[in-house]
């Protein structure tokens, strides 16, 4: 075992020095040799895994970063590595800080979660979400569960920590467990439903009778209070509440209703944040760390490059937005619609492997009932999908402007953004590592491989 | 298009609630708007679980694909309660989109996995049974109704499904495949027309990505609710050409 950690990591080291992207291959051709090799690099370490749809990395960052500030060492797969390859590949590049004030957190697809879980250790696991991404690859939603609660079958004594909010995550375990942790909304008065988007399709309806869902509040997409008058599944009381206000463009306040009523600052925008957030004080609070600790690491989180984190380019701001399915692009839009400094909009989508070949999902999204700045820009191998969303949204087609080729549309969004202002950018995944790129080159920017 | 009278189409999303899978609800969009930009008032209505439905009271039914979750949810209501109004709008020539799991539930009778044999409407002469891989990725098929009018015949899609469906007397196939699986994989059919009722594995952007064909759609109900109706007008589909453009290149398709 020994051998083939210092093999990978010769690897790593290797690819590197003639300037590979190392994130995942190593791992790939030392798993190969080992098939041991995740069980033997996580035993006896604190690990935390983090699974569900959407927020795996934002949550990830946020709990690394209460860890850090509370003084551990942290490893984690920070570049968006979470299949088992890109794992055995932090671990082993990381195996020498090793020690018993080290923490280890990890985002995992949700597929190799139902794999690999029992074989990482995880002393927690947290769920985020689950919502319709990338049936090509999984099916159905509901096997998407079936295959994380396999994961969490196989995890032996971790702490569980689940959304309550979440029908599809909270169906898991509708009575708890002694394991289990939920954190949810617990003040319906404080969230305003009224501007809250459709509920997708597929949890409208109660998953163990088949009843549409009463909510008595709602949050976004179909997270919110629900019941079922069918069967009399609802939604379980959160261990952990909270309720939030919205403070501005930047930020959230979020206020956890423990004892202390603890106030705590979201410095990442966007209401799925809020949740990202209390998704890592959970984790961190049921791992033993003190709420003061949890508090002021979450505070301290930056959003992270391709999640609504800005930076200056030529006299411009620039936000960039992952978007990897409608909920994601819906929140996307919400957020564009409400941010005073927009100065501009560019929209990519490729169809690569890693994105799903399937671009349907755009006619899902709600553009509809947002306003988006004109001129709009779009790009990626399919910039014109996006395009005709947009004319069928009731854009005319003069105020689209269409270039295939990611950085010339970059380029030219930017110039037409005014100074002062925001170009906001909506990538999928490839496009959006093809932009980073790009702009690593053109602007020079360090670390934002981060 | 007689541009003094005034034209107005009734289109029903049937579950919407349900039947909403990889962005169906554009066909309804594409449809709205392609009648909207010639003035042509189009009306949506939805009709859920346990509404009653009338299909001769619309001009165009809609009718999607779900997961299987949704599906079973539907089926009952579908078969108990929808179904003889349904049989009657096919009769009468009520125009019917059915996409992907809602195209197989038009037909006979579905074979699932276990191969046991589950009744569908029969409203038209298909037959469906599960089977092995499924069937996913871009599918790109000519369809000779609409070489026929002179319209561009191509139709570019998506499709994802593990059924195997099968065309019986008086279905023809709704077009020809060029890249992709299409009804089974193995007869190089894609999709069904049978009187007014089109059925296609392809879904969401289907009607966007092939104007002709959702021109075909509104022009079939037009001229069955106007018989004097003669043809829409032409509208500029630049992105629409580009989009397909784009498809046709990768596939090397001329
Ligand atoms: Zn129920």
């Amino acid at each position: 075992m020994c051998f083939l950690t210092t093999a990978g990591k010769g690897i790593i080291l290797l690819m590197r020095a003639v300037g590979l992207n190392a994130t995942t291959f190593p791992g790939k051709i030392t798993y190969r040799f080992g098939k041991h090799l995740p069980e033997y690099l996580t035993s006896g370490q604190h690990v935390t895994l983090i699974t569900g749809t959407n927020g795996k990395t934002t949550t990830a960052r946020m709990l690394c970063s209460v860890y850090e500030k509370a003084g551990y060492k942290v490893i984690s797969n920070v570049s968006g590595a979470n299949l088992i390859s890109g794992i055995i590949t932090t671990l082993i590049e990381h195996r020498s800080i090793y020690g018993t004030d080290t923490r280890i957190v990890l985002e995992i697809d949700e597929a190799a979660f139902g794999r690999y879980s029992g074989v990482l250790n995880p002393s927690c696991i947290a769920v985020t979400n689950l919502f319709r991404d990338q049936l090509d690859r999984y099916g159905e939603l509901t096997r998407t569960r079936d295959l994380i609660r396999k994961g969490i079958g196989q995890a032996g004594e971790a702490r569980i920590i689940l959304c309550a909010d979440d029908s599809l995550v909270a169906s898991l375990f509708p009575d708890g467990g002694e394991n289990v942790t939920f954190y949810g909304i617990s003040d319906s008065g404080t969230i305003d439903v009224s501007g809250a988007p459709q509920a997708s399709a597929e949890t409208g309806n109660c998953v163990f009778c088949g009843t549409m869902y009463d909510y008595s509040a709602r949050t976004y997409g179909h997270l919110g209070i629900y019941g079922c008058s069918g069967c009399g599944f609802t939604r379980p009381l959160p261990d952990i509440g909270f309720s939030y206000k919205h403070r501005g463009n930047n930020y959230y306040e979020l206020l956890l209703t423990d004892d202390h009523k603890t106030n705590v600052i979201v410095p990442v925008p966007g209401e799925h944040n809020v949740y990202n957030a209390v998704t890592a004080i959970t984790a961190a609070l049921v791992s033993g760390e003190s709420t003061d600790a949890a508090v002021f690491g979450i505070s301290e989180t930056s959003a992270g490059f391709g999640r609504m984190e800005k930076f200056e380019v030529g006299g411009r701001e620039v936000c960039i937005v992952l978007v990897k399915n409608p909920v994601g692009l819906d929140r996307a839009l919400t957020f564009l619609s409400n941010a005073s400094d927009a100065g501009g909009v560019q929209f990519i989508l490729n169809d690569k492997i890693a994105d799903g070949t399937d671009v349907s999902w755009i006619w899902d999204v709600d553009f509809e009932s947002v306003k988006i700045p004109l001129p709009v820009h779009v790009s990626g191998s399919r910039g014109f999908d996006i395009a005709l969303r947009l004319k069928y949204s009731g854009i005319m087609e003069r105020d689209v402007r269409v270039d295939t080729d990611v950085s010339a549309s970059f380029d030219k969004a930017l110039l037409e953004c005014a100074k002062g202002k925001c170009l906001y950018i909506f990538p999928n995944y490839t496009s959006m590592l093809e932009l980073r790129n790009y702009l690593e080159k053109k602007f020079r920017l360090k670390g934002i491989w981060e | 298009m007689n541009r003094d009278k005034e034209y107005c189409l009734k289109i029903c999303h049937l579950y919407s609630k349900q039947l909403n899978l990889y962005g169906d609800r554009g066909n309804m969009i594409a449809l709205a708007k392609r009648c909207e930009w010639r003035g042509i008032s189009a009306q949506i209505e939805s009709c859920e679980i346990g509404e009653s439905f009338d299909a001769c009271s619309f001009d165009i039914v809609f009718l999607g694909g779900g997961q299987d979750f949704e599906q079973n949810l539907i089926r009952n209501d579908l078969l108990e309660v929808k179904r003889p109004s349904i049989l009657r709008g096919v009769e009468e020539g009520v125009v019917f989109l059915c996409i992907c799991g809602g195209y197989q539930m038009m037909g006979e009778y579905y074979i699932d996995q276990s191969g046991e044999k589950i009744d569908c409407l029969n409203a038209i002469p298909i037959r469906t049974e599960t089977g092995g891989e499924r069937l996913i990725g871009n599918l790109i098929c000519t369809s000779e109704e609409l070489r026929r009018l002179g319209a561009d015949p191509l139709l570019i899609g998506f499709e994802n499904h593990s059924g195997r469906t099968f065309l019986g007397d008086g279905a023809v196939p709704l077009a020809e495949i060029i890249t992709g699986s299409g009804n089974n994989g193995r007869d190089t059919t894609e999709g069904a027309r049978f009187r007014n009722v089109f059925c296609t594995y392809m879904h969401g952007s289907f009607l966007p990505k092939n104007p002709a064909m959702a021109d075909l759609i509104i022009t079939t109900a037009l001229k069955r609710k106007y018989p004097d109706f003669t043809r829409l007008d032409d509208i500029a589909d630049e992105f629409e050409a580009s989009a397909r453009e784009e498809l046709k290149k990768r596939y090397k398709i001329k």
